[in-house]
């Protein structure tokens, strides 16, 4: 459904500098190649200023490539971008909408340049009603997370066929993010295909189906999430009640990687099975896993291969 | 490459709202000036100052001289249709044409309208159109307001006089429009766009004053938008056809130019 070939795009290293200049640390993105199939749901992962927005910015239309094209049901995203943009829905990165209009007034202004279809109001009262957003409130009004909950009214409203989302769950809260789960899971049911740009991990490992990473411009790694949350390392924070019992956990067989007095971190790969029988031995007083950075999982996975 | 109907209504909601609460200044600081002429024009005082003052300070300044005072078109020329005119009309073309592209491509909003199956030019002549629609209710209205202000003085006018200068100051303020709109579409960063239209007003119109100083300066006029446009005339019952068409097609020529830069350019939205 989706398919970048070679895609290309740099910028000038420095504005003073007048000629583009090509170093290992390249701003925009050189030479991304991946397909996304269709009913798919394909994170594009990589930290900020990697090159995810600009990578969008091909997929919708905005910017011309230096080399290489970006594809939506074969049709090209630069020459062919109002039929790209008549089977696409997208969510900006930057929540920047015409302030002095309300909620309801921008979805009419887009619902009109979409061609005004009986399902997009439809749809848009269901999901307002689901992300209990106040349409009626000036959007100069909203806070973030509220204009997050209009943006993201916005790109499922369209009931297109493709979903090109840009840090969807920036700026919501727990259990917005949950709501907003639960939507792109249901949007797949109905075979939809959905392109998620993140810098979150848990986002993305309960929504999509395949990610990629990008770092500084280049795509470093396309992979299958199962495979990836399968090989994850996941680190707990333990605290047990005496030197004794740490040894004990050692002497079973456990990855510890750090210790302080009766407080220890474990590291496990895949099955929590040996953590949980070693723990039963012992008197835990605290217990906590530290959450996974997103490219630590990744450098864990491509640990070995070279690949960072 | 139609208007977006659906755009040009929301759009013009803003704008218009602007438009309206700049011609209704105009309209107040007109009254004031009309409802004041018929004292000044029989003030001995008034009449001493204009006259003891150089020609060139009082062309700088917009000072009606001493025989302008005392005949109507020539007080209203150099009054409602002077500096503060001028300056009210450039500053609403420059920010209007900077919010209609540029504010939208800065701030992000452009993001949602690109997104949608509304090609780039239709985006453009839409937002062209709520440009031109808004100063076409910004002149009218001030004319009118002109007009009823007379009405409500008893001062006699030739009606048609008034109708030309309003299609002329259009004209203008279509041009200045349309460079602005062209430096909207060029910078995608709104201080860049309202400093080079700012810049290329300030210089025409500083033009257009260098050559009212001195007859040596006068050729200097034909070279500036602000030269071609002469209220006293036009109110005196001059048809101006030449300028008027030469000011629209250089607005056309600028928008041309601007559209197809937009339709072509990459936009980091």
């Amino acid at each position: 459904m989706i398919k970048v070939e070679g895609i290309t795009k740099l910028y000038p290293e420095d504005k003073s500098k007048t000629k583009w200049k090509e170093t290992n640390k390249i701003r925009g993105i050189k030479e991304v190649t991946f397909q996304v199939n269709k009913g798919e749901v394909f994170g594009f992962l990589g930290p900020n200023g990697a090159g995810k927005t600009t990578m969008i910015r091909h997929l919708m239309g905005f910017i011309k490539p230096d080399a290489g094209f970006a594809q939506i049901k074969g049709l090209d995203c630069w020459q062919n971008s109002l039929a790209v943009k008549a089977i696409v829905s997208y969510l900006p990165g930057e929540m920047n909408f015409l302030e002095q209009m309300s909620g309801l007034e921008f979805l009419n202004l887009m619902s009109g340049m979409h061609g005004d279809r009986p399902i997009y109001q439809k749809r848009r009262d269901v999901l307002s009603e689901r992300l209990d957003l106040n349409l009626k409130q000036p959007i100069k009004k909203m806070s973030k997370g509220m204009k997050q909950k209009l943006g993201i009214i916005y790109a499922l409203m369209l009931d297109s066929e493709v979903l090109i989302l840009d840090e969807p769950t920036s700026g919501l809260d727990p259990l917005m993010q949950k709501v907003f789960v639960d939507l792109v899971l249901e949007e797949k049911c109905q075979g939809k295909t959905i392109f998620i740009s993140s810098h979150m991990f848990p986002e993305v490992e309960r929504t999509c189906d395949r990610v990629g990473i990008i770092r500084d411009g280049k795509l470093a790694a396309v992979e299958d999430i199962q495979k990836l949350r399968q090989a994850q390392h996941r680190t707990f924070e333990i605290t047990v009640e005496d030197e004794g019992q740490v040894q004990l956990l050692r002497e079973h067989g456990l990855a510890i990687v750090a210790v302080k007095g009766t407080g220890l971190s474990v590291e496990v790969q895949g099955d929590l099975n040996p953590l949980l029988s070693g723990l039963a031995q012992v008197n835990v007083k605290e217990f906590s896993q530290k959450t996974t950075e997103l490219e630590e999982a990744f450098m864990h996975f491509y640990e070995g291969e070279g690949c960072f | 490459m139609l208007l977006n109907q659906t755009l040009f209504y929301a759009m013009l909601k803003q704008q218009g709202k602007k438009a309206i609460n700049y011609a209704t200044g105009l309209s107040f600081y007109n009254l004031l000036l009309i409802g004041v002429y018929p004292t000044i024009s029989q003030s001995m005082v008034a009449t001493e100052l204009a006259m003891n003052l150089p020609n060139s300070v009082k062309r700088v300044f917009g000072v009606s001289s001493a025989s302008e005072l005392n005949r109507f078109e020539s007080y209203v020329s150099t009054q409602c249709f002077g500096r503060v005119w001028l300056l009210v009309m450039g500053i609403y073309s420059i920010s209007t044409a900077d919010a209609l592209i540029t504010k939208l491509v800065d701030h992000g909003a452009m993001a949602y309208l690109l997104s949608s199956p509304v090609g780039r030019q239709e985006v453009f002549v839409t937002q062209v159109s709520v440009l031109v629609s808004g100063l076409t209710l910004l002149m009218g209205l001030t004319v009118l307001g002109i007009w009823g202000e007379m009405m409500l003085f008893n001062i006699p006018i030739d009606v048609w006089s008034y109708f030309r200068l309003g299609i002329l100051g259009f004209a203008l303020f279509s041009a200045v429009g349309a460079y602005s709109l062209f430096f909207s579409v060029l910078f995608d960063v709104e201080e860049y766009t309202i400093l080079s239209a700012s810049s290329l007003t300030f210089l025409c119109y500083a033009l257009d004053v260098c050559s009212d100083l001195n007859d040596r300066f006068s050729w200097v006029k034909k070279l500036t938008i602000f030269g071609w446009v002469r209220p006293q005339e036009v109110l005196d019952g001059e048809v101006p056809t030449i300028p008027t068409l030469g000011l629209f097609g250089l607005s056309t020529i600028f928008i041309v130019l601007a559209g197809y830069i937009f339709s072509k350019k990459d936009i980091h939205v």
